[in-house]
């Protein structure tokens, strides 16, 4: 067959958790129909600071946490860059993103008018009506983060009172100017009980899709006491499969329920990198999950970065060694002996360490 | 029974819809990587992104057959046909196929 319904990747995440189906997606990959690797990312996650007006007890990147960010003209010439290359999405994030206003909605309007798709992730404290009439010029996606139903709940996670009805009050402008929004959910031991109740108050606002996971242990998360019980996750799953085989009798909302560890799996295997990150200090990050960096935006461009080996990073010994182990989102920490994103710093990764023959096409 | 079954796809002149993000991919520029509203994005091998650079509003899926035929002469018609509504079949299933024949129709009513 010449065509195989198969070969995308939509299909390999619906089945990386089915060993069988995953397995089989993979033999096919090692016939060949697959690129080596792919002319430049498809997607980015940039923070463009690592600022916080919040304090969330979980939060992934140990925000607030000063680092020696970017200067203007560097995010405007990685812009240019990413326009260049043809990336197709952005995704700016921090840190609070909107504590670089201004920057940040040039920013976010010069990626759009080079046809770059550009989402954002706020906490929602600095939106006002101009704001938000502002960002839907520009911005295609936006997810507004909400940890619980009420204050009580919300605050308590997020650190910081009044958070909640900040948070809630953007989701409205958001709506009320047109934009399509996401919820996200960050769960914990303090709101992971509450969960039912945020996919109320999501029915509520109307939005788009409620996302969530299992916590990944990075950040203030590795720190702080967090994570949620074996027990409190059974009840929440039961919970959403129960939502999703009654979705027409409970709202029409989708929950978008994700294994985060799913693109470490496929790209450990087939070995080409399609997302990075972008640090508020310009390294370039494999993978959100992991403490790795191969390279940095002030000492070359993404291109050359590209092209040295980024594209390939997923071939790298010591990264491959390192996903591979990896089955589910609590192993992370551990696998990666120690290193914890935003509270070790980063591990650089030679690119000239990568070994061709490794991979498994 | 379906028209895709007889060999016909619904679209008179499958075209990629003009907002799908795309670009040629991969180190000989022959895969196509696209963006797949519906859920994340999609790599196309050599042959499906022939196919999809095809869906530019002009080609028939007759035409299509012929221009695969002459390249894949190993291939029979039946096997590239098959191949063909498969790969229109995953295009609409991701949301980024329509029909030139009928946006004619709009404009002209």
């Amino acid at each position: 067959m010449l065509f195989d319904s198969e070969i995308s990747f939509e299909n390999l995440s619906k089945f990386a958790d089915d060993s069988e189906r995953s397995e089989k997606v993979i033999q096919w990959l090692k016939k060949g129909g697959y690129p080596e690797y792919l002319t430049a990312p498809t997607y980015l996650l940039w923070d463009i600071t690592y600022k916080c007006n919040l304090r969330c007890v979980y939060c992934l990147n140990a925000c607030p946490r000063f680092v020696n960010e970017l200067s203007n003209e560097a995010l405007f010439d990685i812009a240019d860059q990413i326009a260049r290359m043809k990336v197709f999405s952005v995704c700016l994030s921090g840190g609070e993103p909107f504590l670089r206003w201004k920057t940040y909605i040039e920013l976010a309007c010069y990626l759009a008018e080079d046809g770059v798709r550009v989402g954002t992730v706020t906490n929602g404290w600095y939106v006002t009506e101009k704001h938000a009439k502002e960002l839907a010029k520009y911005i295609h996606e936006v997810q507004i983060s909400i940890d619980g139903s009420r204050q009580e709940v919300h605050d308590k996670v997020r650190g910081v009172p009044g958070s909640f009805k900040r948070a809630v009050r953007a989701a409205k402008l958001f709506k009320k100017v047109g934009m399509d929004v996401d919820v996200g959910t960050s769960l914990t031991r303090f709101n992971i009980e509450d969960f039912p109740n945020i996919v109320a108050l999501s029915k509520e606002l109307g939005v788009k899709s409620l996302r969530t996971q299992r916590l990944h242990i990075s950040g203030r998360a590795f720190l702080n006491d967090v994570k949620p019980t074996k027990e409190q996750y059974r009840r929440l799953e039961k919970f959403i499969e129960n939502y999703r085989r009654n979705k027409s009798k409970m709202g029409n909302l989708p929950i978008m329920y994700i294994d985060p560890t799913i693109d470490i799996k496929v790209r450990a295997r087939i070995g080409f990198t399609t997302g990075i990150g972008i640090t508020a200090d310009g390294f370039l990050t494999v993978c959100p999950l992991l403490p790795f960096e191969m390279g940095n935006l002030r000492e070359q461009t993404l291109d050359e970065a590209w092209r040295a080996g980024l594209r390939v990073a997923w071939k790298h010994p010591k990264l491959r060694k390192i996903a591979l182990k990896i089955r589910h989102v609590e192993d992370v920490p551990t696998a990666t002996d120690g290193h914890v994103y935003g509270v070790s710093g980063l591990t650089h990764l030679n690119p000239n360490e990568i070994i061709e023959e490794n991979h498994e096409h | 029974m379906k028209r895709e079954n007889l060999g016909i796809h619904k679209f008179k002149y499958p075209k990629i819809k003009d907002e799908t993000m795309w670009r040629w991919d991969g180190e000989r520029e022959e895969h196509i990587v696209f963006v797949n509203p519906k859920y994340f994005w999609v790599v196309l091998n050599p042959v499906a992104a022939e196919i999809f650079y095809m869906c530019d509003g002009c080609h028939t899926v007759d035409r299509m057959v012929d221009v695969l035929k002459a390249r894949y002469k190993d291939k029979s018609e039946e096997e590239l046909r098959r191949d063909i509504l498969d790969c229109l079949r995953e295009l609409e299933r991701c949301g980024v196929l329509t029909d030139a024949n009928k946006l004619e129709d709009k404009i002209e009513s």
